[in-house]
């Protein structure tokens, strides 16, 4: 009777499922209650930018992430669980969930993360619960100050994932100008002087040695414009020109951080990007 | 090696065409038929030695090729009338040449009028005359031969270019047809949407299997209709619209209360025949890039609508798709971001440019296809950087598609 039922001391594997068809998020709900009775599921959510909110905050053991959700997909979310990460506890285990995507599946097996296939079978379900559950008991459950080597393995295994994204089918033609509306004036911004480029929720912020302009664009849609050798991603939300990078250097706590020509601010260098700044 | 990389319409031997006399030609062969009158005159013991004779011949014949060789060149090449005209030619020409190359001879070998009639002989003027018409006559029926030869090989040349570049046109249309019923089909039947549907229906198949069947009969319906339609051209807009009725019921399951559907088909515009599979690519847009990536999700309505006045013969059929969801630019920016989850290459761009062939082919300049996108600018986005940038990007909602079409009497 003690045996059969979990005790406080004992804590129970937590989970997030993050899927924007409703039906869909309850049926996977119901069959890993199933299969892994002792998972609780603290939250089930219908998009990237909830799930993202709902890891951060809750910090579950595994995250079912829907790879085509509104906002952000379910790898944008591992992306940002990677790099703002600061949990006492390891980042979740990720389990990519897909309709059809020939690409993501072979993706997901050359990186060595979980995916599922919908309609996920149940047997096939059950694969990914004993291999979630033998990563979780090599952690330990037993919530010990986190070191950092979950969350550098994971960065890692999302490293190899977004090396192997394809880009865009078609190659786009190079940005030479950067056209800003500032008030009535259009200013034009040769894109050798930019330093970087901020995102900034619906703009991306173009940071020059002698002043910033806001335009109305997204750093998705600028980036395969840009020569890919001198403007390169270092945080989902920042990509930088490596003809303006002074030196990076590396703080107390391991971040590494870029100082500028031109610039007095410093910018950060997330974990997943981090590998590009080591000396030769 | 070379060889074979030359492309093998270009080995096969051309014809080589016929050139017309050039204008030397010409004076040498008219020059060569004076010497053998002059020799037939001589010979035929007319009087006059044979260098007078060829004096004479030469003078009369290159007069006469003179005030020939420029209307000869006017004849019309390709009309049956020629004979005519030719025979004309000769009637005005020789007389006239007859006389300046007899002047002309009297000028350079100076001889007396004696001497000339002499020469003229037993056949007389008359004969003469007549030989020297007949000579135009051949002369002029040579060279006009010649140059018409000439012009029926290089007629044939272009109607062969002409044939096989109708027939190229021909292949191009049908192979785009092919291209375009297999683009249909993969789109109808895209997996993502498949997929996605049957895991909802094996999710329902468990807790409520009254709404699993339901679905089940939508989507059969889905499946046989769009095998149906596409082995169709065309379909009246009732079939289209049932069709996405199907389409968006089986969404509708999925996205649950993110999404709500308004279908607007007037009683009188559900006869009217109109291409197959012309709502179905504009429908998937609205939802897979509008809609199913909106936090909120949203509506999407479509609606037919006649246009104009069906006396003056002006009357349109106008068929709306409007969604109200993400909008276009951050429709570009989803399917850029996408490329880890866009299934097969080349369907993001499948849709409209399709569209866009199929309505040419159909009706010409008679049917276009309008993009509205966004229809509306966030008033934060406004204030933020001002008026236009000229990138064309916002970050404004809905998006709203109409193809226009003729509709007959």
């Amino acid at each position: 009777m003690k045996a059969a039922l979990p005790t406080d001391d004992i804590p129970r594997p937590t989970a997030l499922i993050a899927e924007d068809e409703p039906l869909l998020a309850e049926a996977l709900k119901a069959e890993l209650t199933g299969l892994w009775p002792e998972l609780e599921i603290v939250a089930v959510v219908g998009n990237g930018r909830l799930a993202l909110e709902a890891s951060l905050a809750l910090e579950p053991d595994v995250a079912f992430l829907d790879i085509r959700m509104p906002s952000l997909s379910g790898i944008e979310v591992a992306q940002a669980l990677v790099e703002d990460w600061q949990g006492r506890r390891p980042p979740p285990l990720p389990v990519f969930v897909t309709a059809y995507d020939q690409f993501a599946v072979d993706a997901f097996q050359h990186a060595a993360i979980d995916y599922l296939l919908k309609p996920v079978e149940t047997a096939r379900l059950a694969l990914t619960v004993t291999r979630l559950r033998d990563r979780l008991a090599e952690r330990g459950v037993g919530r010990r100050l986190a070191d950092a080597a979950p969350l550098d393995e994971l960065a890692a295994r999302l490293r190899v994932l977004l090396s192997l994204d394809p880009g865009s089918a078609q190659p786009e033609p190079a940005l030479r100008i950067i056209r800003a509306g500032v008030g009535e004036t259009v200013r034009l911004i040769p894109v050798d002087q930019v330093v970087y480029l901020q995102a900034a929720d619906k703009y991306v912020n173009v940071v020059t040695a002698d002043g910033e302009a806001l335009i109305r664009e997204s750093l998705r849609e600028l980036l395969p414009r840009l020569d890919a050798d001198r403007f390169v991603q270092i945080h989902r939300s920042t990509v930088v020109n490596l003809d303006h990078v002074r030196a990076a250097v590396r703080d107390d706590s391991g971040r590494v951080l870029l100082d500028l020509n031109g610039r007095p601010e410093r910018l950060l260098v997330s974990r997943l990007y981090s590998p590009l700044f080591k000396a030769m | 090696m070379a060889d074979s990389l030359a492309p093998p319409a270009a080995r096969e031997a051309e014809p080589v065409p016929s050139r017309p006399f050039g204008l030397a030609a010409r004076f040498l062969i008219v020059a060569f038929i004076n010497s053998l009158i002059a020799m037939l005159l001589t010979g035929l013991g007319g009087g006059g030695t044979l260098a007078a004779n060829f004096a004479y011949s030469q003078a009369i014949g290159l007069s006469i090729f003179a005030l020939m060789t420029g209307p000869l060149a006017l004849l019309p090449r390709a009309q049956g009338s020629r004979r005519l005209k030719l025979l004309g030619l000769c009637l005005l020409a020789v007389p006239i040449g007859f006389g300046i190359g007899v002047q002309l001879a009297v000028w350079l070998i100076g001889d007396p009028l004696l001497q000339q009639r002499g020469q003229f002989g037993r056949s007389g003027l008359p004969g003469i005359l007549l030989l020297t018409f007949l000579a135009s006559i051949v002369c002029g029926s040579i060279f006009w031969a010649r140059e018409r030869l000439t012009f029926l090989e290089l007629e044939a040349a272009r109607e062969r270019e002409r044939a096989s570049a109708e027939r190229g046109r021909a292949e191009a249309a049908s192979r785009q047809a092919s291209e375009a019923q297999l683009g249909l089909l993969r789109a109808q039947l895209e997996p993502h949407m498949l997929f996605n549907t049957l895991a909802n229906l094996r999710s329902l198949i468990l807790v409520n299997p009254v709404q699993a069947q339901r679905m089940m009969d939508r989507l059969i319906a889905y499946l046989r209709a769009t095998l149906t339609s596409s082995r169709r051209d065309s379909v009246a807009l009732a079939d289209e619209f049932a069709l996405m009725r199907d389409y968006l019921d089986l969404i509708a399951i999925r996205m649950g209360p993110r999404l709500r559907v308004e279908l607007d088909l007037p009683a009188d515009l559900a006869g009217i025949v109109v291409p197959s599979f012309l709502l179905q690519p504009l429908v998937e847009n609205a939802v897979r890039h509008g809609l199913e990536l909106a936090d909120e999700g949203g509506v999407i309505a479509v609606r037919a609508r006649r246009h104009g006045d069906s006396l003056s013969g002006g009357a349109q059929l106008r068929l709306e798709v409007e969604d109200s969801g993400l909008g276009f630019s951050e429709l570009a920016r989803r399917r850029l971001e996408s490329t880890a989850t866009v299934t097969s290459p080349g369907q993001g761009g499948f849709g409209l440019h399709q569209l866009r062939e199929r309505l040419r082919t159909a009706y010409g300049e008679g049917a276009w296809l309008t993009i509205e996108s966004p229809l509306a600018l966030s008033s934060e986005a406004e204030a933020g950087t001002g008026t236009g940038t000229g990138t064309g990007t916002g970050t404004g909602t809905g998006t709203r598609i109409v193809v226009t079409l003729p509709l007959g009497q």
